[in-house]
C-alpha cells in the first residue's frame, strides 16, 4: 500500500469517524432548528435577562419595593424616580423589577406543578391501559367541563380567607405560615398548578400510547427491565419533550392569570409588588398619572412576548411538520 | 347524528350537576358568611341568625342543595341575591347578560374578521414578509393582556384624542330579541374601544391557530391528490384545505364563545360596563352564594352547549368524522 493510498484510507476513516461523531439526534436537530429562529433566540435571551433581573433585584433596584416616601407620592418620572412613584411614593421602577419575581415564580412553579401532575396521571393512564386508563381519562374529560377561572377564583378566595383566619390543622397551619412568608404566592401556585394539568395528562398519555408498543420498549422488556425502569428510562424521555414544549406555550397563560388575579385583588399580598397589582393601581389613576402604568405594563407585555416567541420556536423546532421547505 | 346529540345532551346532566354541586359546597366552605358585614359594619348576631334562617343557611348543606336543585329545575329560579337585597339572581342575569353578550359577540366577530384572513394569508404565503409580519403582529396581540390594552386605548383615544367616551355602555334594555341593541351612533361610540380591547386577543389567537392548522393541512396527502388531479389552486385551498383546517379553530371557538358572551371581568371593569363579568368575581368575595352558583351554572351551560355545537361542526368540516 502506497503512502498516498494510506493517506486516502486515513482520510476515509476520519470522515467516517466524523460522521459518527456528528450523529444527528432529534434533540440536536431541534436545537439547531431553534437556534436558526431569530425570534425564538431573542425571546430566550430576554427570558434569561428577566430571570437575572429577578435574581439580582436586591442589587439593581434603586429602592426597596416597600420603601414609602409620602412626600413624593405620584412623583413624575425624573432623576429620583426613573419611572415615577406611586400613591405611597414607592419607586415604580423598583417595584417593577421586584415584580418580575412574582411573574417568573408563577410561570415556573405553576407550570412545573401542572407538568408533574399531568405527566404522572397521563403516563399511569397510558401505561396501565384498560380500566385504569378508562377511569382516568373519563375523569379528565369530566374535569374539562369545569370552568377553570371560576375555580381559581374560588380557591384563591378560600385560601385568602383561610390565611386571614389561620388554622391549627396539622399540615394547613405551616402551609399558611409559609404562604404568608411568600407574600401569598404559595397558594397561587397550588390553585393554578393543581387545576391546570388536564391538557398535559392528555399529551403524556398520547406519547406513552405511541411509544409503549415500539421495538425499543419490547427489547427492554425482553432483557428483563421492570415497569419502573421502562417508565423512567425509556418512556419518560420521550414523553418529556412534547410536554415541556406545550408547557412553555402555556407559560404566558400562567403569567396572565397571575396578573388577572392580582388585578382583581386576589393575587399576592401587599406590599409584595406584582405587575398585575401595579397595573390595577395605575389604571385607576390613568387620567392624572398615566405614567404609573407604563413600567409594569411594558414589563408584562415584553416578558409574555418573549415566552411566546420562545414557545413558538420550540414548538416549530420539535414539530417538523410545521417547517417550511 | 341525532342519537349522538341526544346522548351528549344526556351527558350534560351529570357534568352540570357536578359543577353546581362542587361550586355549591365549596363556596359555603369558604370561611366567612354572606351577612358578616353590611358595608363596614358588622350585624348583630341575632340579625345574622334570622337572615340565615330566612335563607335556610342553618340547614345541613345536602338539604340546602336539594332545595336549590328543586328551585332551579322545577321553577327555573336561581334564588335571591344575598347582597343585592330584593333582587333575584334571575333578574341580575336578565339585566347584565345581554350587555355582556353584545360586547362578547362583537369582539368575537372582530376576532374572526381579522384573525381568519390574517391566518390564512400567512399560511398561504409561508416564509414571506407577509407571513412574518402577520405572525409577529399576532404574537404581539396575544401578548398584550386586556388589562394593558384597555387602559392604553382609553388613554390614547378617550383621554388624549377625546374621540370616544372613557367608560360605560351605550345601550339599555329593552333589547331586540332580548339581547340585540339599537345600533345607533351612541352605541358604537361606547362599544368600539371595549370591542377592540377584547377582540384583539381573540383575533390574534385565531390567526395563530388558523395559520398553524392550515400549514399542517396543506401538507396532507389528499391535498396533493387534489392538486394532482388538476384542480385549480383556489378550489384546492377553499374546498379541501380550508374547511379541514378549521377544526382546531372551531375547537377553541367553543370555550372562547362561552367565555366572552357570559362576560369578561377585566374588560367590563376597565370600561365600567354593567355586564355580568363583575358578578363572577364580586359574588365570591361577598359570599353571595346564589349569585356564585347561578353565574357558574350559566357559564357552564353556555360552555357545554358551545362544545356540543363544536363537535357537530366537526362532522360538517371533515367528512371522515362520523358520530354513530
Amino acid at each position: 500500500m502506497s503512502a498516498a493510498e494510506k493517506a486516502a484510507m486515513r482520510e476515509k476513516a476520519r470522515i467516517a469517524f466524523e460522521g459518527t461523531r456528528r450523529e444527528r439526534t432529534p434533540w440536536g436537530d431541534a436545537m439547531r432548528q431553534l437556534l436558526k429562529n431569530r425570534a425564538a433566540v431573542a425571546g430566550g435571551i430576554f427570558v434569561i435577562f428577566v430571570v437575572l433581573v429577578a435574581i439580582l433585584a436586591d442589587v439593581i433596584a434603586p429602592y426597596h419595593f416597600a420603601e414609602v416616601h409620602f412626600a413624593d407620592s405620584y412623583a413624575a418620572p425624573g432623576a429620583k424616580y426613573l419611572a415615577g412613584a406611586d400613591y405611597l411614593g414607592r419607586d415604580i421602577l423598583s417595584r417593577t423589577i421586584y415584580g418580575s419575581r412574582v411573574s417568573l415564580a408563577v410561570a415556573f412553579v405553576a407550570s412545573t406543578v401542572s407538568l408533574v401532575i399531568g405527566i404522572v396521571v397521563g403516563m399511569v393512564s397510558g401505561y396501565a391501559g384498560g380500566r385504569v386508563d378508562n377511569l382516568l381519562m373519563r375523569l379528565v374529560d369530566f374535569l374539562y367541563g369545569f370552568p377553570f377561572l371560576i375555580f381559581v377564583i374560588l380557591l384563591q378566595v378560600y385560601f385568602k380567607a383561610l390565611s386571614r383566619r389561620g388554622s391549627n390543622l396539622f399540615i394547613v397551619g405551616p402551609l399558611i405560615e409559609l404562604n404568608n412568608r411568600m407574600g401569598g404566592l404559595l397558594f397561587i401556585f397550588i390553585a393554578m398548578g393543581f387545576l391546570d394539568w388536564l391538557q398535559m395528562a392528555r399529551i403524556a398519555r398520547g406519547q406513552v400510547l405511541s411509544y409503549k408498543q415500539k421495538e425499543f420498549v419490547e427489547a427492554a422488556r425482553m432483557v428483563g427491565a421492570g415497569d419502573a425502569r421502562i417508565i423512567f428510562r425509556h418512556l419518560l424521555p420521550n414523553v418529556l419533550g412534547p410536554c415541556i414544549v406545550s408547557e412553555t406555550l402555556a407559560i404566558p397563560g400562567y403569567i396572565f392569570t397571575e396578573a388577572f388575579l392580582s388585578f382583581i385583588g386576589l393575587g399576592v399580598d401587599a406590599p409584595t409588588p406584582s405587575w398585575g397589582i401595579m397595573i390595577s393601581e395605575g389604571y385607576t389613576g390613568l387620567r392624572s398619572y398615566p405614567y404609573l402604568i407604563m413600567a409594569p405594563a411594558v414589563a408584562l407585555v415584553l416578558t409574555v412576548l418573549a415566552f411566546n416567541f420562545l414557545g413558538d420556536g420550540l414548538r416549530d423546532a420539535f414539530d417538523p411538520r410545521l417547517r417550511g421547505e | 347524528m341525532t342519537r349522538y346529540i341526544i346522548r351528549r345532551i344526556l351527558w350534560f346532566i351529570p357534568v352540570l350537576l357536578a359543577i353546581v354541586m362542587a361550586t355549591f359546597v365549596f363556596v359555603r366552605a369558604i370561611p366567612g358568611g354572606p351577612f358578616d358585614f353590611v358595608g363596614d359594619k358588622s350585624l348583630p348576631p341575632s340579625v345574622v341568625a334570622n337572615l340565615k334562617a330566612k335563607y335556610h343557611l342553618n340547614e345541613p348543606v345536602w338539604k340546602q342543595f336539594a332545595r336549590y336543585l328543586y328551585d332551579v329545575v322545577i321553577k327555573q329560579d336561581l334564588g335571591p341575591s344575598y347582597r343585592y337585597r330584593g333582587r333575584t339572581v334571575n333578574e341580575i342575569i336578565r339585566d347584565a347578560l345581554p350587555i355582556s353578550t353584545q360586547l362578547g359577540l362583537l369582539s368575537l366577530l372582530l376576532g374572526l374578521a381579522i384573525g381568519l384572513p390574517a391566518g390564512i394569508i400567512a399560511a398561504l404565503k409561508q416564509n414571506t414578509a407577509i407571513d412574518y409580519g402577520s405572525t409577529f403582529v399576532a404574537i404581539l396581540g396575544v401578548s398584550i393582556p386586556n388589562i394593558v390594552l384597555g387602559p392604553l386605548l382609553i388613554w390614547i383615544f378617550a383621554l388624549k384624542l377625546n374621540w370616544f367616551p372613557v367608560a360605560r355602555w351605550g345601550a339599555q334594555a329593552p333589547f331586540f330579541l332580548g339581547f340585540l341593541p339599537v345600533p345607533n351612533l351612541t352605541f358604537w361610540k361606547y362599544a368600539i374601544l371595549p370591542t377592540i380591547t377584547l377582540g384583539t386577543g381573540l383575533s390574534a389567537s385565531i390567526a395563530r391557530l388558523t395559520r398553524a392548522s392550515l400549514l399542517q393541512t396543506i401538507r396532507e396527502d389528499y391535498i396533493r391528490t387534489a392538486r394532482a388531479k388538476g384542480l385549480a389552486e383556489r378550489v384546492v385551498i377553499v374546498r379541501h384545505a380550508l374547511k379541514n383546517s378549521m377544526i382546531p379553530v372551531v375547537t377553541i371557538l367553543g370555550p372562547m364563545f362561552a367565555m366572552v358572551v357570559t362576560g369578561t371581568f377585566t374588560t367590563e371593569q376597565i370600561f365600567g360596563i354593567p355586564g355580568l363579568g363583575k358578578h363572577f368575581v364580586t359574588s365570591v368575595g361577598n359570599r353571595d352564594y346564589p349569585v356564585v352558583v347561578g353565574t357558574t351554572l350559566l357559564y357552564s351551560v353556555f360552555l357545554v352547549i358551545a362544545n356540543l355545537l363544536v363537535d357537530i361542526t366537526y362532522a360538517w368540516l371533515d367528512p371522515r368524522i362520523r358520530y354513530d
